[in-house]
């Protein structure tokens, strides 16, 4: 093994859907990464910071920073968070004027990648080997679509997967109407966004939908399972690990 | 009073509901901005430099805001040079009376308009109207807006949410009374085009806005596409033009860059039917008189905020509208502002601080579509979450909002007390999860589990995994 | 967010406002996230696709196809052609009378018939500008990209009012006045006089964004080409 990760659940992983941060070590191992996980790590703080809570924000920033210290890289398993670090790390930590956590996140920012980003940009692979013989469609999710623009990776490493059948969603690149505390502060718009997204997803006639921030898939599998759609969610990290050795995740 | 605004029927959650419901509005919006979004994508297409072009439209821009009142003053010069006159109010109130006292000097009790987000800001038609002078719209839309005591929905169709039906009928009682007229859009403009016809010809004072205005030379700059801008340009004795302090450049250069930009940007085309220049007064060719109002109205309180100013960057194009997947299911009139959409959520909540544009900062997903087709660049995401900030810490809150923030961010703020309450839940994982699946839930719970499913407590978590697997996990 | 400002009655509005702005830009803005903040990613969804094709066309072929999409006639021939063409189109149309700017060339008129001509000397109402049918003018600077005729009341072009009641705009364009982009359009016109940037018919899309050529300003372009 040559390199060393650390690895960034984010919260709401690390509670509800572990099987994507499972899947995310599985394949890291499988292509000779080692994986770390700092257990002192809890969450990025962009719901506070999205919120309008960005002086909270700035304690979860420090916080965030002191874990991840002195790790060569880190590798994130959703593309908000990821954004929140890369656009708002630096400007959050300058308002604390200390001058120690201003140049730490300096130095961790860039060393911060999205799990796709990662494979395809620094370890250079785009077939990791899994097999999935399925209809799959790609929702590519706003933060990862337009603050990382990273949807040719995503996409990339699904045309790798074997089996796996890529079908067009309809205005994918709509938002699906999550936007974090906008789902329930607006939630007649969020429903309304939802219930039209869900409609493109059902008319692409995939058995999955595939993206990389599990609160969107969340919001989205909602409106799929409520309304008995039977169109499952996956976060990319998982199809991924499908067809590996070692079986179940 | 202030605590509760979240909880008082004001504000985009309340206003959106009846939009969103609208079937009408909602078709008629989707098929207008999927037309006019194709539209745009294949003219910005054909301009292999268009990223350089924005950048250079944001860089101006930004270099005028950065000296502004030098600009200002240099433009007044200019103007008074080549025979305008400049007046200066600074805000609405002072605007209105010194149009008003323009128009009576000269014995007139009608004006006729180009369509002005600027005089609809001011309410301008309105204040006339109580002083005895009939404002008369004459582009397309704003006349159909006005002639259905409406308010327009967007910025750069404001009757967008009228189908031809509605305007059909309004028609027939209004400028085509006694007349059947056909729902199809040709022959409505024709009853437009009869209707102002006699206007255009005998009107002397014409009220418009202004899209640019050149500091170095004094030309004032008109886009439009009907022709109705060179009647009003063109034919009356006299001309005010009204322009908020943001809407100089410095050089004529500029301007051209502005005409590559806008077009494009608003309404999907090359290039608009007709852009009118004038600098000052021309003997023998158009007004004898030109006056240029140019109002502050509290741009300059916007201008003081070092993220927010940037929304004085805009250009009025409306693409961000057009993008917008909000303002695509709510139209312009639930964000209660004359610039609706991701602008209008930026813009009105600094330029009118009313209570209820006080909630449109959180009136968007931050799905940052609206940055991407910006022709100046302006971050919206970014301005909205810096004002959802200055709203909050100026007091406009939620207590219990608050509190419950402050309970997360300290639980957050250590991995054991994560770990400890995310163990708790765990351990409860059988009775919350049929808690979520079928119980009585209140607030934030309720509202999400209205339309979707809330997903299963697993029974660990990952962290308690990594603790028993993580080691022998290949690493 | 503060209270709406009070106008001081002692301060001019002029001093005050300055005053404010000057105020407001003690601050400088923090700087753009990164070099990609705010740029589409080429081949996403949503993303417009990048078209080529109109680089390598000649300024006079882009400026005829571009006009064709707005909707505009257009005809191309020789200098001494001009008459003929003129002659044609008016023919095609119901014209009963026309007006042309001074400075028109007269030959461009020659071959018109059973029209009634009036030349504008500057003093005719806009009432009766109303009430003729058609304009011919010339054209000093045409741009390419946009199908755009410039006018900048040149002596063939005349005062505003003119290329604005008629219905029907018959403008001629020499190919070598014609600029391939709008980039460059104020270093070849001067703002000394007005200018009234023409792409196309007069047009609206204000009634469920379906275009609809012809409102106030000429229904009807005519565009010939001189090479």
């Amino acid at each position: 093994m040559t390199r060393t990760v650390s690895l960034f659940v984010s919260c709401f992983n690390d509670m509800m859907f572990p099987k994507t941060a499972r899947a995310a070590v599985k394949v890291l191992n499988k292509l000779n990464v080692k994986v770390r996980f700092p257990d002192e790590q809890t969450c990025c703080g962009q719901i506070h910071f999205n919120t309008g809570y960005a002086p909270m924000a700035v304690s979860l920033v420090k916080h965030f920073v002191e874990s991840f210290r002195g790790s060569d890289e880190v590798v994130a398993l959703s593309a908000s968070c990821t954004a929140m670090v890369r656009e708002h790390y630096l400007e959050l930590a300058s308002r604390t004027h200390d001058n120690e956590l201003i140049s730490r996140t300096e130095e961790l920012v860039p060393k911060v990648f999205e799990f796709s980003e990662y494979l395809t940009g620094v370890l250079g692979v785009t077939d990791v080997g899994a097999y999935y013989p399925h209809k799959v469609s790609y929702h590519p999710t706003c933060h990862s679509l337009r603050s990382l623009h990273i949807y040719h990776s995503a996409v990339e490493l699904l045309g790798a997967v074997k089996g796996l059948e890529l079908v067009d969603l309809p205005y994918a690149e709509q938002c699906c109407g999550f936007g974090g505390t906008f789902s329930v502060k607006n939630s007649a718009m969020s429903t309304a966004m939802l219930a039209d997204k869900t409609a493109s997803i059902v008319n692409a006639r995939a058995e999955t939908v595939v993206a990389v921030d599990n609160s969107c898939l969340m919001h989205i599998s909602g409106a799929l399972r409520k309304n008995g759609t039977g169109v499952s969610v996956m976060h990319l990290a998982e199809v991924l690990a499908q067809g590996m050795d070692g079986g179940e995740i | 009073m202030k605590s509760e605004m979240a909880k008082a029927k004001t504000g985009f959650p309340f206003t959106s509901i009846e939009q969103i419901n609208n079937s009408q509005l909602r078709a008629n919006l989707k098929s207008a901005t999927s037309a006019i979004r194709e539209k745009r994508a294949k003219v910005v297409g054909e301009k292999q430099d268009w990223e350089e072009l924005r950048r250079t439209g944001e860089r101006i821009k930004d270099e005028v805001l950065s000296s502004l009142d030098e600009y200002l003053l240099q433009l007044e010069e200019s103007v008074t040079k080549v025979g305008g006159i400049v007046h200066w109010a600074a805000d609405s109130s002072e605007a209105n009376r010194i149009i008003l006292s323009l128009i009576q000097e000269h014995g007139e009790s009608e004006v006729i308009k180009v369509k002005s987000l600027t005089t609809d800001e001011l309410d301008l038609n309105e204040y006339l109207a109580n002083h005895g002078v009939s404002a008369f719209e004459t582009d397309l839309a704003e006349l159909i807006v006005q002639l259905a005591h409406d308010k327009p929905s967007h910025i750069l169709v404001p009757a967008i949410h009228k189908s031809r039906s509605e305007i059909k009928e309004l028609f027939e009682n209004t400028i085509s009374k006694g007349r059947v007229l056909g729902d199809g859009p040709a022959e409505l403009a024709e009853a437009s085009r009869l209707y102002l016809r006699q206007k255009f010809l005998s009107s002397k004072v014409a009220v418009s806005g202004v899209n640019f205005a050149v500091a170095e030379t004094g030309t004032v700059c008109i886009v439009e596409s009907e022709g109705n801008g060179r009647m009003c340009l063109t034919l009356p004795k006299v001309l005010i033009s009204v322009m908020g302090i943001e809407k100089v450049l410095p050089k004529l250069d500029d301007l051209a860059v502005f005409l590559e930009l806008l077009p494009r940007s608003s309404t999907g085309e090359r290039m608009n039917p007709y852009t009118s220049t004038w600098t000052g007064v021309h003997p023998g060719d158009g007004p004898e008189e030109f006056h240029l109002v140019i109002l502050d109205n509290r741009r300059s309180h916007v201008l003081a905020d070092p993220v927010g100013r940037q929304a004085l960057r805009c250009i009025r194009c409306s693409a961000c509208l057009n993008v917008c997947p909000v303002y695509e299911r709510s139209g312009g009139h639930a964000y209660g502002s004359v610039y609706p959409g991701p602008i209008g959520a930026i813009l009105s909540p600094q330029l009118f601080a009313t209570e209820a544009s006080l909630s449109l900062p959180w009136a968007s997903t931050l799905c940052g579509a609206c940055y991407e087709v910006c022709p100046v660049r302006i971050d919206i995401p970014r301005v909205l979450v810096h004002l959802r900030e200055k709203v909050i810490s100026e007091g406009y809150k939620s207590k219990s909002e608050e509190a419950s923030f402050r309970l997360i961010a300290l639980v957050l703020n250590a991995g054991r007390r994560f770990d400890l309450i995310q163990q708790v839940a765990t351990r409860l994982r059988r009775p919350l999860n049929r808690l979520f699946l079928a119980g009585s839930l209140p607030g934030v719970l309720g509202k999400w589990r209205a339309a979707r499913q809330i997903p299963e407590i697993p029974k660990e978590t990952f962290r308690m995994w990594w603790r028993a697997n993580g080691s022998d996990n290949g690493n | 967010m503060g209270a709406t400002m009070e106008t001081s009655g002692i301060k001019s509005s002029r001093a005050a406002i300055l005053e404010l702005v000057k105020a407001a830009l003690r601050e400088k803005s923090p700087s753009a996230p990164s070099a990609l903040a705010g740029i589409a990613t080429p081949g996403a969804p949503g993303t417009p696709p990048s078209i080529r094709k109109h680089l390598e066309q000649s300024v006079a072929d882009l400026f005829e196809e571009v006009l064709l999409d707005y909707k505009a006639t257009v005809r191309r021939c020789a200098e001494h052609q001009v008459p003929s063409v003129i002659a044609e189109l008016f023919a095609s149309q119901e014209i009963s009378s026309a007006v042309i700017p001074d400075g028109l060339d007269r030959s461009w008129i020659e071959q018109i018939k059973g029209i009634e001509l009036v030349v504008d000397d500057g003093f005719r109402s806009t009432g009766e500008l109303a009430s003729i049918d058609a304009v011919i003018t010339g054209c000093a600077c045409a741009i390419a990209e946009t199908g755009t005729l410039v006018l900048s009341c040149q002596p063939d072009e005349g005062r505003r009012a003119i290329t604005l009641l008629p219905d029907f705009h018959f403008c001629v364009v020499r190919s070598s006045v014609i600029i391939r982009g709008v980039n460059d359009l104020f270093k070849h016109v001067s703002v000394a006089n007005p200018i009234t940037l023409i792409s196309g018919p007069s047009a609206t899309s204000d009634i469920e964004l379906k275009r609809v050529e012809g409102v106030h300003g000429p229904r009807n372009l005519f565009v010939i080409i001189v090479s």
